[in-house]
């Protein structure tokens, strides 16, 4: 008899805990994406603590360890994650901004899987919270996925903030990471707004960066953001003479069309150029300017 | 009862004649004469290719003529000269042409014409080592409309009062508007095409596409009927820059095989090629040498929308459609080589990755989840979707088949649009400096929401003469975004909306936002003049979004 209650009571308590879970986990996806997730994590979760697995009914304790034997269970049944349900979870605990959370499903996963993990549970991260997420990547030992996790942290980082993105990298110490991070946000930063980094450019010392920057703010703008007088004074302040040459031939080919008078003007008088420069431009077709 | 029985047989049989291809006791053969080869498919069609450069000059079926007499049928615009030779093994003719004027084409091009001993079929093949001068790779065949006058509605420009825009873009005295560049399906959506008269059809199948170029959303022609008295042309293109916006596969690749069909008028189905594998044409990777990729799934899809992975690297393109059901997909005989694989949400981009393809064993791919599906972000309010096009915008799901100024759409104006309130069909899908600017929204925020900032997401599908959206808030401008990167050609007016996707964001501070309601304008700009109301700077919606 008294087996028998002992029974009784932890049956029912597995139930609330199965009630709870689900009530609460209800709550949870209604406050993100439910076209997204709701079924199929519903059904992840109860499968995760559904009373015919005692191992995650008894690990409810922390959100982490319910994360983890949820993981766990469907791994058990679905090693490669073919049906995509470990996958939803990794989402969830993102969409939660649960990344400390994420980041430890990422080492429950099979090594073929981790790359791409580390892949979703980066560019999540950085799209919120950058400055945690390049501080997580410390935890990375494996050179090959620190490489993969640095990208698609850049890559989120750049989609909500190249500013921020381009402060960042044109601090870190001279390196590939450097130079990916500084490349990427330029790109970026010269679509969404050039007239900020053109204001930042002016902060930089005159060098690659600058020549860089400078070349594609002019390549990405015309009239609309600034007039050719003012792109002409970027290309001269350009150090490296193939950026320099490239931007000069891309502004004055706008400013021939819209007033070609004070295009020939500026080549006729700007010190830059030399005379032979200056004589082929000035004695041939917009087309044909170097 | 036998004699039901009787006529069942009777009847199954008359049917099943039906469904064999079509076949005769033609004599099966070719003949060099006149400085040209005739080729008898034994069937109903006979065809002569000119010695000189390869132009098609006849084509007969059931012996009357279909081709232009004057201009002939050919690849690109014709190769100038060529040396064409034939050759004849069991039930197949093939018909090699070799430029030789490299004025025409820079680097010698091959082009195939093949037979089948009872087929009234022309398969044919390009191999490529250079683009064409013309810059354009197509095959046009060039039919006498008056033979074959029933072709495509939306490019038969028979009866129009002149061009409207360009000189292939025609008006109609109905209001409405006609060219080469409408009705054009979707690569992914390729089969068969053509035009048919009395007794009479041509049809393009257009085979492989895995040498063209601009994966699976592009558009190119594929008809022109010129009007009574000219030609019905029926085109299988290969490249072209119409609104292009990958870089041509041309180096040494083989683009086919596909075929022109002729029929008695019926539209036939998309005939076996396979066999053009024991032929020996240069550039032709048999199956042998080709692998395959397997996606077991794709997570965090939105299940309404189709998925599509695509595939792409400097000599070759393909794409599959993922499975409704856990986003699964398996692509085949792709040539080896490591591809950008890329997974597409409608029509945009939200999973970018490599994939290495060796030859004979496939490449496996566990469930991807997507990363990069701006719909996932929380907003105060949305127009549209993501999905890059603009398809559920006013006049966004017919601009592939008319001129914007077509009397079938809907009038282009400024617009008014407010949040809660206006249906998303009302909501422009393109936004013409000269023609319906701006586009204005109204919307409604609380104290809270007004007192922070935001970000604004305005989504584009591609742009004209760089186009891009420059947006004033309750009288505050904001700042002026550059020009994305777009193909140089029309677009919107040629019936598409198939650009790159770009997704321009606008920092508002909290000192441009209200209490209630806020007004916003969205207006193109542009450094660059516009030439007429509908080619002015412009650029097409995808979503347009003001964050949490």
């Amino acid at each position: 008899m008294q087996n028998r209650n002992l029974i009784l009571i932890a049956a029912g308590a597995v139930c609330v805990s199965v009630v709870a879970t689900h009530f609460l986990i209800s709550k949870t996806t209604k406050r993100s994406t439910p076209q997204l997730l709701t079924v199929k994590n519903l059904q992840a979760v109860e499968k995760a603590v559904s009373p015919m697995n005692p191992e995650a009914a008894d690990t409810l304790a922390s959100p982490s360890d319910k994360a983890m034997a949820q993981l766990r269970n469907l791994l058990a049944h679905d090693p490669g994650d073919q049906n995509g349900h470990a996958a939803e979870l990794l989402n969830q605990q993102c969409q939660e901004g649960q990344f400390q959370i994420a980041l430890k499903l990422v080492d429950a996963v099979p090594r073929e899987m981790r790359a791409d993990w580390l892949a979703i549970v980066f560019n999540r991260w950085a799209q919120t919270e950058p400055t945690n997420a390049m501080q997580a990547l410390d935890t990375i030992s494996d050179p090959n996925e620190r490489a993969g996790a640095f990208q698609a942290a850049v890559s989120g980082w750049n989609s909500s903030d190249p500013s921020g993105l381009a402060n960042y990298a044109v601090n870190l110490t001279a390196s590939d990471e450097r130079d990916y991070a500084l490349t990427a946000a330029l790109q970026n930063w010269s679509l969404q707004d050039p007239t900020a980094l053109a204001a930042w450019l002016n902060t930089l010392p005159r060098g690659t960066e600058f020549d860089a920057g400078a070349a594609l703010m002019i390549a990405k703008t015309d009239g609309a953001n600034r007039s050719p007088e003012l792109a002409m004074k970027w290309v001269e302040n350009i150090g490296n003479p193939q950026l320099k040459q490239n931007s000069f031939a891309r502004v004055l080919s706008e400013w021939l069309q819209t007033d070609s008078t004070a295009a020939k003007q500026y080549v006729a008088t700007a010190d830059w150029l030399d005379d032979s420069t200056r004589a082929k431009i000035l004695g041939t077709s917009p087309l044909n300017t170097p | 009862m036998p004699s039901v029985k009787a006529s069942i047989l009777t009847s199954c049989l008359a049917a099943a004649t039906l469904l064999l291809p079509a076949r005769s006791e033609a004599a099966f053969g070719v003949t060099s004469s006149g400085g040209f080869y005739t080729v008898d498919t034994g069937s109903h069609l006979v065809f002569k290719i000119r010695q000189s450069d390869g132009s098609m000059t006849s084509c007969k079926y059931n012996g009357t003529e279909l081709n232009d007499q004057s201009k002939f049928s050919q690849i690109a615009s014709g190769l100038g000269s060529a040396t064409v030779t034939s050759t004849t093994s069991g039930n197949f003719i093939t018909i090699k042409c070799v430029s030789t004027d490299t004025g025409v084409v820079p680097t010698p091009l091959t082009h195939y014409y093949i037979a089948q001993n009872g087929f009234d079929n022309i398969y044919m093949a390009t191999y490529v080592t250079s683009e064409p001068s013309v810059g354009e790779l197509r095959y046009i065949f060039r039919g006498q409309y008056n033979v074959i006058p029933n072709g495509p509605a939306p490019s038969n420009n028979n009866g129009n009062t002149g061009a409207i825009e360009s000189s292939d873009v025609f008006g109609h005295s109905n209001g409405q508007t006609s060219s080469k560049y409408y009705g054009n399906e979707q690569a992914r959506n390729l089969t068969v095409k053509g035009a048919t008269g009395s007794g009479v059809g041509v049809f393009v199948a257009f085979g492989n596409r895995e040498s063209s170029s601009g994966g699976p959303f592009f558009r190119d022609i594929e008809n022109q009927g010129d009007g009574s008295g000219s030609d019905q042309e029926i085109y299988n293109y290969m490249n072209s820059g119409h609104n292009q916006t990958e870089a041509y596969r041309v180096s040494n690749v083989l683009h086919g095989p596909y075929a022109y069909c002729f029929t008695s008028g019926g539209t036939p189905s998309v005939p076996d090629m396979s066999f053009i594998a024991n032929l020996g044409l240069t550039g032709y990777v048999n199956s042998a040498g080709r692998g395959r990729l397997v996606l077991n799934g794709i997570a965090g899809r939105d299940t309404s929308y189709t998925y599509t992975v695509g595939f792409a690297n400097s000599t070759a393109q393909y794409w599959v459609t993922a499975s409704s059901g856990n986003g699964s997909c398996e692509c085949f005989n792709m040539k080896p080589g490591t591809y950008t694989m890329t997974i597409y949400k409608g029509e945009l981009a939200v999973w970018t990755g490599n994939a290495t393809i060796t030859a004979g064993n496939p490449t496996t791919f566990n469930t991807i989840t997507v990363t990069g599906d701006p719909s996932t972000t929380s907003t105060i309010w949305r127009i549209g979707n993501w999905d890059g096009t603009p398809l559920e915008f006013m006049n966004g799901s017919i601009l592939y088949n008319m001129h914007p100024s077509d009397v079938r759409m809907t009038h282009w104006a400024p617009t008014t649009f407010t949040v809660g309130s206006s249906s998303t069909s009302s909501f422009p899908s393109v936004q013409f400096r000269g023609t319906n600017t701006p586009t204005t929204v109204k919307f409604n925020l609380t104290s809270t929401q007004a007192g922070a900032a935001h970000n604004l997401k305005i989504g584009i599908t591609g742009a004209y003469n760089n186009g891009r959206p420059s947006v004033v808030i309750n009288g505050h401008a904001l700042s002026n975004p550059g020009a994305s990167s777009q193909p140089s050609s029309r677009s919107f007016t040629i019936g598409t909306y198939r650009g790159n996707n770009t997704t321009f964001t606008y920092s508002i501070p909290a000192a441009d936002f209200v209490t209630g309601q806020n007004t916003m304008t969205i207006s193109p700009i542009s450094g660059s003049g516009d030439l007429g109301p509908f080619l002015s700077a412009a650029f097409g919606y995808d979503c347009v979004e003001l964050d949490n």
